[in-house]
């Protein structure tokens, strides 16, 4: 009896240390201002390359999770360690992300891509994808989403919940990536995610997903015949569930990349910029794209901030020299800025500074957006090692 | 003193106990030398003479020398391959290339080309010479890397300080980080050298021998809590003069001393041999001058560092003993205190391994037995852990844990063993079953052999209720399903194909590919791009990728046909099956090597039961002076051993089987084996299924052989508890140690000369399990000396 009351008195002991040291882990932050930045991080699709904090920026390349502070405007990977050589095939590294290829902050937390493996009793490899958080500083890794039953691509968060786009493994044991579907679970608890919204037929993309307060905005692409395809632009309302298809009322559907800014939607058709409201009323042309800048065969509305509109301007097949035009919110051109670097990822942030990754240099430029067209606003600040 | 002697001659008096510590040694010696038998490993024992002389002569050069002469040295190498060029392009114009090539390496480097000459002559030599030049070339970039690594730390550290994510003096990271820089500045005047790592580093990460010393420590802490206490002799020995404290204490040293000098023994005999093997090292280099040692922050010579090391090892063993010892001692029952000991080293070893290095609660694995056990690792790499936010070493951390542990784990023993009567108790479980037993179960007076056999190991020793629940448990295994999941999107529309033709002869399947590949090459991914207006690169990419998988999957699907077609023309009769699902079925290393260690695992808690009834109930002398209590005896026993095998192995095997035919069905089984491309080259001309159905036979052979074993050491045993232990020894951990090596099973054996190999294989199993159970019949059947 003895014996049992001691043990049982060590165990709680151990229980109480344990609990001591544990962390709230309830998400309970909800400001929309925070929830917004990284809708300006947009790449493309859904994917968020890069993610903003009030002091720093992440992002992730071939593997790495690297931050870039703010002030000092320096870069390193994200790993507290200095005796870390972060070696590419070192995976004690603190800022080696498996198979992650961008990260999102939401309240303060980095959220990312990752997967594990086991095998089942069949001998087969099981895949799960699985949806982690991890402090600012990179530490106290957790999960947040699992799931065998579908295959993530990737995900956005949104006032409380995880938005992901995701195939489900059928019945043949595949994930195709032409049947993506859109699905939600609520952060922080596990389960089944619902499907949220889906499409019939054969073959969509799911393409540039954008929030904004309690709405909810994605193009998907319908793969037809012959290369052809058809564009629906949704809107759905969060707090109602209904969804539109904005294409059907537009005059001018929207195929292309958008930005919401200056509370509108604003598409590229054709070489001419165009805008609507947010429910897709009073759709109007804005101006030829030509006028801005001439001789380019695309056009299309890439990215904004709070006072600037992006256009990436390229020609037919050329992804080499590709040109911004840069709008203020009367969309007079600010700038027509020719960009030095080949392929690229980049970020507009919310502020004054852009983040531009040239994949092909590997290297790291830092941009003055109120200096953009000076020759000298891309400052090099992290060149990659091979 | 005098009763840790005795209590030591206890142990040490058991022929088991030495038999399963040369037993283990010797397996151990053999499975470091089998775990290390690539090709690295392979230059280091052919070639550690010419190592240790190259090293010799750089020895007295300085780094940058050392790596000037190699340079020249690879220099002349690339020389001497364009004299080989030109000796082999006599004949075409590839001489006369050559010849003026070298013809300006003569003018620009006279002694790099002499050198040339002189290696064209001896070329065996030089592959060795290359290999460790290229070993050395690494450890010379690693010597300059190293100072600048100790000696920029601090600097390091400051820059990441700047950063505001680690500028928050109150946060881990920023302590973390801060004292990093500090630990390592102990490091500031190392002065690393060249030298021989392999052989040390191949020895100190060598961990394979912990398992055979945590099994002799398991019997061990058997001998000395578990055997008196099932003799009965417990209260006798508490009843004497020292029969408390002193005896506890004595037992306590008596386990500690035989687990240090088993660890100790482990540990220096894989030093050892790994020297042996791979060649010397050098004893008074710094750990550091190893780049698998980079991180560690103690300053230690080689030789000093292989001593931490060792007692690091013998520590974690001891506190691991001690762990075992307060289960032994504190349970009565002599199944629950093993099944507990058994479940406190599994969840050790779980969290261990299982648990991620940066996990929110990273605590569970390094605060760990196992943690100090990875000795290596755990004194070679520099670990802070967060302790309510302070940063400490987990060295420190894990050895006061691992201490107190200790401490607690022997006291409370010594009390419970002072306090409590060691009596054994049945557990509840054992006491419900055979009540019950007792009530329904009636003997029908039959005198038959056999049948009291099989009610001695079903009825008496309880084996029908884990039968049951085997049997149980196989059937609800058999209720799923098989899939086979794929991230590969090539991969998913190659599956697409496949569905469409699965069954069907090339013949059948023409017109259907041919319209297939014609859409395929016709459709240009680059339209895709240039027909819409999505235009950064990104999408593009992402719908050419998409096209790209969609071209990919039929390629495979392609190749397949093209094959199956060459088979059909050579009169096979070939048909399309799913490559993924039928490759997987012949041969998957996974699958495979888990249901051999589920049906040993088996055999080895089941079948002792059957052979050590009568050794355990003290009867086997009554019943071996009866007319059929010798060899008809054993006759019948083998037989319930049989039976009992065939329950465990198809437990085991046929849920599978019953789960893939629910899945896919049997259509596709019928296929030659040759139309799968794995098994081309198998030269059997049988059919899918054949090939797994011998599979199946084989591994049912290797099945007997291990019962065959078990059987063996019940015999010489005499002792339940002691068969397992030693089967698990001879068994499992060979299986743990088999587990990276895919190559090791028996579906990797259809890739090519399969009947050879096969019929080896069952030949093998056959004849060992002949032997072991012709000399078990001998030791059962065999006169006993009267002592």
């Amino acid at each position: 009896m003895k014996t049992k009351i001691l043990i049982c008195s060590i165990l709680m002991l151990i229980l109480t240390i344990t609990l001591a040291t544990c962390r709230n882990l309830e998400d309970t932050n909800n400001d929309p201002s925070l929830l917004d930045a990284q809708e300006s991080c947009i790449g493309y699709q859904m994917n968020t390359r890069i993610a903003e904090s009030k002091n720093s920026f992440y992002f992730v390349k071939d593997s790495f999770l690297y931050v870039i502070d703010k002030n000092s405007r320096k870069c390193m990977p994200l790993c507290s360690r200095p005796d870390c050589t972060h070696d590419k095939g070192n995976n004690d590294c603190d800022a080696y992300l498996f198979i992650a290829d961008g990260v999102v902050n939401y309240s303060d937390e980095l959220y990312f891509l990752d997967e594990e493996t086991y095998n089942d009793e069949n001998g087969q490899v099981v895949i799960v994808n699985k949806i982690c958080k991890m402090e600012l500083d990179g530490t106290s890794r957790q999960d947040v989403f699992k799931t065998e039953e579908l295959r993530i691509w990737s995900f956005k968060l949104h006032r409380g919940y995880i938005y992901m786009l995701a195939s489900p493994y059928n019945d043949d044991g595949s994930a195709n990536g032409s049947h993506q579907n859109l699905y939600r679970v609520p952060i922080g608890k596990n389960g089944s995610a619902e499907l949220f919204f889906e499409m019939s037929g054969n073959g969509h993309d799911y393409l540039d997903l954008r929030f904004f307060g309690d709405q909810m905005y994605f193009l998907t692409s319908e793969y037809v015949s012959d290369g052809k395809e058809n564009y629906h632009f949704w809107r759905v309302d969060l707090s109602t569930g209904d969804k539109y298809d904005l294409n059907e009322t537009l005059d001018v559907p929207v195929r292309n990349l958008y930005s919401i800014f200056n509370e509108k939607i604003l598409f590229t058709s054709d070489k001419e910029l165009y805008e609507c409201s947010l429910d897709g009323s009073s759709e109007s042309k804005i101006a030829d794209c030509r006028s801005y800048a001439d001789n380019f065969d695309w056009y299309s509305v890439i990215s904004c901030d709070s006072k600037r509109l992006f256009i990436d301007a390229t020609h037919d097949g050329d992804f080499e020299h590709r040109t911004w035009i840069v709008l203020d919110e009367n969309y007079t051109p600010i700038t027509v800025y020719t960009l030095p670097f080949k392929t690229i990822t980049f970020s507009a942030c919310m502020d004054d500074s852009m983040i531009v990754i040239d994949s092909e240099r590997k290297e790291l430029f830092y941009i003055d957006k109120t200096k953009l067209g000076c020759n000298d606003c891309a400052q090099l600040i992290y060149t990659f090692e091979e | 003193m005098k009763l840790i002697y005795y209590e030591l001659k206890k142990v040490l008096s058991k022929r088991l106990f030495i038999s399963l510590c040369v037993f283990c040694f010797a397996v151990n010696l053999c499975a470091f030398y089998f775990t290390h038998n690539d090709y690295q490993a392979e230059m280091y024992r052919e070639y550690h003479a010419e190592y240790e002389e190259m090293l010799r002569k750089y020895s007295v050069m300085k780094p940058d020398e050392v790596l000037s002469e190699i340079l020249k040295d690879e220099e002349a190498i690339q020389i001497m391959y364009v004299m080989q060029d030109a000796a082999m392009g006599v004949d075409n114009g590839l001489y006369e290339f050559s010849m003026s090539k070298l013809e300006e390496y003569r003018k620009s480097n006279p002694e790099a080309y002499k050198k040339a000459e002189e290696m064209l002559v001896s070329y065996s030599d030089n592959e060795t010479a290359r290999y460790f030049r290229a070993v050395t070339k690494m450890q010379l970039e690693y010597l300059n890397e190293y100072p600048g690594f100790i000696g920029e730390m601090g600097q390091r550290a400051r820059a990441q300080t700047e950063f505001s994510v680690f500028s928050d003096k109150d946060s881990f990271s920023y302590k973390n980080i801060m004292k990093t820089a500090e630990d390592y500045d102990v490091l500031q005047n190392t002065k690393i050298t060249l030298g021989s790592d392999y052989p040390l580093v191949s020895a100190l990460t060598y961990n394979i021998g912990d398992y055979f010393v945590i099994a002799i420590v398991f019997l061990a802490c058997i001998y000395l809590f578990r055997f008196e206490r099932d003799k009965g002799l417990s209260d006798l020995v508490r009843s004497s003069k020292n029969g408390r404290l002193k005896t506890a204490i004595s037992k306590m040293c008596a386990l500690l001393l035989l687990t240090v000098i088993i660890t100790i023994i482990a540990e220096f005999s894989t030093i050892a041999e790994s020297t042996i093997l791979f060649g010397k090292w050098e004893l008074s280099r710094p750990i550091q001058s190893i780049k698998d040692f980079q991180n560690c922050i103690l300053p230690l010579r080689c030789d000093d560092f292989c001593l931490l090391y060792l007692i690091g090892k013998a520590a974690a063993m001891a506190a691991l003993a001690a762990v075992i010892s307060l289960v032994f001692i504190a349970v009565p029952s002599a199944v629950t205190s093993y099944a507990l000991s058994g479940v406190v080293l599994a969840a050790e070893f779980a969290l261990y391994h299982a648990v991620p290095q940066d996990a929110f609660f990273n605590h569970l694995k390094y605060v760990n037995i196992f943690y100090i056990l990875d000795t290596s690792h755990f004194f070679g790499k520099y670990l802070n852990l967060n302790i309510f936010r302070v940063p400490l070493h987990s060295n420190a951390v894990t050895l006061f844990f691992a201490l107190i542990l200790f401490i607690v784990c022997i006291t409370v023993s010594v009390v419970i063993f002072i306090l409590k009567g060691q009596e054994t108790a049945r557990d509840p479980l054992s006491e419900l079953i055979e009540k019950f037993f007792r009530s329904h179960a009636k003997i029908n007076g039959s005198t038959a052999i056999l049948t009291g056999e099989l009610y001695k190991y079903l009825v008496s020793s309880r084996m029908a209720a884990v039968m049951l629940a085997v049997v149980i448990f196989a059937v609800s295994s058999s209720m799923g399903s098989v899939t086979y999941r794929t991230n590969e999107e090539s991969v998913a529309v190659y599956r697409q194909y496949i569905s469409q033709v699965e069954g069907k002869t090339p013949t059948q399947a023409k017109s259907y590919i041919e319209n297939e590949k014609k859409a395929i090459d016709s459709a240009d991914s680059n339209t895709v791009v240039q027909q819409n207006d999505l235009l950064p690169a990104e999408i593009a990419l992402a719908a050419q990728n998409r096209a790209n998988a969609r071209k990919q999957g039929f390629d495979i699907l392609y190749e397949q046909y093209i094959r199956l077609t060459q088979l059909e023309a050579n009169g096979v009769s070939a048909r399309f099956v799913d490559e993924t699902i039928y490759a997987d079925l012949v041969s998957n290393p996974f699958r495979e090597w888990r249901s051999l260690l589920w049906c040993v695992l088996l055999v080895i808690l089941t079948i002792p039961f059957v052979f050590t009834y009568e050794y355990r109930k003290n009867m086997i002398d009554l019943l071996q002076a009866t007319k059929n209590g010798r060899r008809k005896l054993f006759l019948a026993k083998l037989t319930v051993a049989a039976l009992s095998l065939i329950v465990s192995f198809a437990a085991v095997y046929v849920p599978f089987m019953v789960r893939f035919y629910r899945s896919f069905h049997t259509a596709s089984l019928k296929a030659p084996l040759a139309c799968v491309s794995d098994y081309s080259d198998s030269g059997l001309d049988i059919s899918i299924g054949t090939a797994y159905l011998l599979e199946t036979i084989a591994y049912f052979f290797t099945a007997i052989m291990a019962a065959s074993l078990v059987v063996f050491i019940s015999i010489y045993a005499k002792n339940h508890t002691l068969t397992v232990v030693f089967s698990a020894a001879a068994l499992v951990i060979p299986l743990i140690v088999i587990y990276p090596f895919e190559m090791l099973r028996i579906g990797e054996l259809f890739r090519d000369n399969t009947s050879f190999k096969l019929l080896a294989v069952i030949t093998v199993t056959l004849v060992l399990s002949a032997i072991l159970i012709s000399l078990s019949m001998r030791k059962f059947t065999g006169r006993k000396e009267v002592r």
